[in-house]
């Protein structure tokens, strides 16, 4: 938990900062990465990761330096305290995978930042300001104490309180009251000069408990009328177990959410800790986290484990209302109209249910596309390139599992296009185009599945560099392919054009890996590229991993699925139309070609008792196609794609499983495999260019 | 039913200081395994079939959305005869985070063995490598044999899991 939110909480920082302008810095940007930034220092004091602390500590006072204008974000200054994230993250990994910490590193980290703030302030601070009692610039704070139930206000140290933190300031109202669950809370309303985190220690040392919260006050003790946070009184409310965990998620919520933000958490009967996690799982939506959206998507956090028990229930229903269908339709009762009624009406209310068991699992793009302005800002730095990142169509969702296996393929067609395709500025300039590149990501609902284009207005593909490249590498190519033969080329294992081979991109590990990767995931890779002025790579996903469409099959007396997205079409082969050629293979002719026709059975080790006859489904797998002899049609459906591999093994051909309505299971066929292992092995080109074939 | 008086008797077994075991009949061999590895006891149902699967694996079933395979001890044991009839079971078993259920002829008793009733694994050659058999005990005047359900179930000689996923 301490992980993950601090993440996110990093996450959102990075983000407002990468979009913080040196000149106008927005005000609301910076407070939102300054409550980000005292999120994770707060986070950290709990977790007793002391140094890291200390280094948020630092950033949190460069922020308020920029904050109170004394300091310009300069993009040195923002190179820096984004260095200073990825310091506190490595740490953060460091902590969670060994529980080491490498304290000079962060040392290094904090002395810099300290300098920072040293060289810089003391020059621009206002002449005027010294430390008077009622000093230029002093903020109010709210302070809430919390007490443990039962515990009475009176049994604070309240004289010493006062004496202390009216050295601090001035103390404009004290409050008793009872926070959401029931337990006694302490309020006091503090005019101070003094840095929230020197009252905050203050308060820590004296009281010697984390049980208590900060936070600016802009508007003074009157509005505590309207502090809802402060609920009438609950005798005897039982939710105090969670005592530990409220401390720390309140302290995470308060320094994170806006005063009104918060006062509506509150307002909520339910207690801080379900408040907490509204806020975190927000914070999955990356630079969401602290906008304006902040409590308008109210969301809670939900294991992973436990929407997958809901899918899994939920498919189960569906298949229990399809075998109470398949009952219904064979008893002749005499009210059977009424009773068809009631199995359409859970018919329908059951597969709403699985959709909207489904749409938990889906997350908007946006989380993947968080993470790249970040990407290409280090990237074009270090390449000195300029480039703007466009992203379009962030809140189209997908299921979870796709958005974390996307998140590589596309990082590396950005780092491949800022690499490869956009050209260094003066080369821009010389062949008539704008200084700065750009690359585009867009992302959008395309029929049952979605699309997401990687394009940039770079140099675009080479023709003749691919090919002479490919020739080096002894694949097989000849000067009059197509450029879509020409671009396959560069999926190729290995391929790279990059003359050097940099820590960007260039090892030839790259497109062939995005290919695999989306392919595993069920989609496909297409390129568009145009010499000088661009190129397009356009991934096609399906929306999830959890449901297929597919035509069920039967081969000898099993049942299995042929995923839909391979069927190209299906026929029943005439006399005549299947012939053998040499080495036992058989070919069957679709219209004015020959594809090869695979024996299923023997493929799947089944015993082949089956008539000649049957069925041929044209199948196209990586440009291939094969035509897989079935015995039988059963016709078309979604199934819910059942993992073999959690209680068993891989099977070679199969790539899943799921049940079917009457109960039993179906195996799912890997179409790649199959045709993998079925096809006479074709090496290069053959491997890589479709056979011609008529549609 | 039967899973639920089951389920209740092993959770007996904490108080007890003995351990208590399934007892299960395997052709004309009485088998026990550990309890609290059972999760469930079924009716034996139709699989479905795994293409190239070994002739002991015999095939998936749907446990509540969850595919398991079916293994056949009796066929890996070199039993002459493995029919099915009905009553034939399935014991579902969870080990090692994933669902194996194992066929058997008749579930017997639940048997409570302290651990001084337990016999060392006898020299001579059974059906079962001796590997995979933890001791021997009695149930009235059958013998039972204890297997490791746990290690035979894991065991690079059943296949059952992908080399990685066994490590």
């Amino acid at each position: 938990m301490f992980f993950q939110e601090t993440e996110e909480h990093l996450a959102a920082m990075e983000g407002h900062l990468l979009r913080l302008d040196p000149r106008a810095p927005d005000a609301e940007a910076l407070h939102s990465i300054f409550r980000a930034a005292h999120s994770v220092k707060g986070n950290s004091t709990i977790f007793g990761a002391r140094h890291l602390a200390d280094v948020m500590h630092q950033i949190e006072s460069i922020l308020d330096h920029i904050r109170k204008e004394e300091l310009r974000p300069t993009s040195d200054v923002i190179s820096l305290l984004l260095e200073a994230c990825d310091g506190v993250r490595e740490e953060l990994r460091r902590l969670k995978d060994s529980g080491d910490t490498d304290q000079t590193a962060l040392e290094t980290l904090h002395d810099r930042l300290e300098q920072l703030t040293q060289a810089e302030t003391p020059d621009k601070r206002r002449p005027d300001e010294s430390p008077a009692l009622t000093p230029h610039r002093s903020e109010r704070f709210r302070v809430e104490v919390q007490l443990p139930p039962g515990q009475g206000i009176a049994t604070l140290p309240l004289a010493e309180l006062y004496a202390e933190l009216g050295a601090l300031g001035r103390i404009e109202d004290v409050q008793a009251s009872e926070g959401a669950d029931g337990s006694p809370l302490l309020l006091l309303f503090l005019l101070t000069s003094e840095r929230h985190e020197a009252v905050h220690a203050k308060l820590v040392s004296l009281l010697g408990t984390d049980a208590l919260r900060v936070v600016p006050h802009e508007s003074g003790p009157r509005s505590a009328a309207r502090e809802d946070a402060v609920r009438p009184a609950r005798i005897g409310d039982t939710a105090f177990g969670l005592f530990g965990d409220e401390r720390s998620a309140l302290g995470s919520l308060g320094s994170a959410s806006s005063s009104i933000a918060r006062t509506t958490v509150f307002d909520t009967t339910t207690a801080g800790r379900r408040a907490a996690d509204h806020e975190s799982s927000a914070s999955l939506f990356g630079r969401r986290v602290t906008d304006r959206m902040f409590f308008d998507r109210s969301s809670i956090r939900v294991d992973v484990d436990k929407v997958d028990r809901l899918l899994n229930l939920a498919g189960e229903l569906v298949i229990a209302q399809s075998i109470l269908a398949e009952a219904a339709r064979r008893s002749g009762a005499a009210n059977e109209a009424a009773l068809r009624d009631s199995v359409a009406h859970v018919a329908r209310q059951t597969r709403e249910l699985q959709d909207a068991v489904m749409g938990i699992r889906l997350l908007p793009l946006d989380y993947l596309f968080s993470r790249l302005p970040r990407l290409v800002r280090d990237l074009a730095q270090k390449l000195a390139k300029d480039v703007e990142l466009v992203t379009e169509g962030g809140g189209t969702e997908l299921d979870k599992e796709m958005i974390e296996k996307l998140a590589d393929p596309l990082m590396h067609l950005v780092r491949n296009s800022l690499d490869h395709g956009i050209e260094p500025p003066e080369a821009r300039e010389a062949a008539g185009k704008r200084r700065r590149g750009t690359v585009e990501i867009r992302a959008s609902h395309r029929g049952g599945g979605i699309l997401v284009e990687v394009q940039d207005d770079g140099a675009g593909f080479d023709r003749d560099r691919i090919l002479r490249k490919a020739e080096q590498r002894r694949l097989p190519v000849h000067p009059d392919m197509s450029d879509e033969q020409v671009w396959q080329l560069a999926f190729a294992p290995g391929f790279s054009t990059a003359d050097t081979v940099s820590d960007v991109s260039g090892r030839g590990v790259g497109m062939d890996v995005v290919n695999r990767n989306i392919r595993a995931l069920g989609g496909t890779v297409e390129v568009g590229s145009r010499r000088g002025q661009g190129t397009t790579i356009a991934l096609r996903l399906p929306l999830t991993l959890a449901i297929l469409d597919g035509m069920s099959v039967e081969i000898g007396d099993e049942c299995f699925i042929l995923p839909l997205s391979f069927i190209a079409e299906a026929l029943v082969p005439q006399a005549g139309q299947v012939k053998s050629v040499t080495g036992g293979h058989r070919v069957v002719q679709v219209r004015d070609s020959y594809v090869p026709l695979l024996d299923l059975q023997a493929l799947l080790h089944m015993p082949d008792d089956s008539a000649e006859t049957g069925i041929a489904i044209v199948v196209e797998a990586d440009g291939r196609h094969a035509a897989l002899r079935v015995d039988r049609l059963l016709g078309q459906q979604q199934v819910v794609i059942k993992s073999l591999e959690a209680n068993y093994r891989h099977v070679p051909g199969i790539a899943g499983a799921t049940v079917l309505g009457s109960g039993r299971v179906a195996l799912i066929l890997d179409v790649n495999a199959l045709l993998r292992a079925g096809l006479a092995p074709v090496k290069g080109m053959e491997e890589l260019a479709p056979e011609p074939i008529e549609r | 039913m039967q899973n639920s008086t089951l389920s209740s008797r092993a959770r007996d077994a904490t108080v007890v200081p003995t351990r208590e075991y399934l007892a299960f009949r395997l052709g004309d061999e009485m088998y026990a395994i550990d309890i609290l590895k059972v999760q469930e006891i079924r009716v034996f149902e139709a699989v479905t079939k795994l293409p190239g699967a070994p002739d002991y694996i015999k095939g998936v079933i749907n446990l509540r959305g969850l595919i398991a395979p079916v293994i056949d001890l009796r066929v890996k044991f070199g039993f002459k005869e493995a029919a099915y009839g009905p009553f034939t079971v399935v014991i579902v078993l969870y080990v090692h985070d994933r669902l194996v259920a194992i066929v058997a002829d008749a579930v017997i008793d639940v048997v409570a063995l302290t651990e001084d009733e337990i016999k060392p694994p006898p020299e001579f050659a059974t059906s079962v490598n001796v590997e995979y058999v933890m001791g021997l005990g009695a149930n009235g005047d059958h013998m039972l044999i204890l297997l490791d359900i746990e290690k035979l179930v894991s065991s690079q000689e059943l296949g059952l899991f992908d080399a990685e996923a066994a490590a």
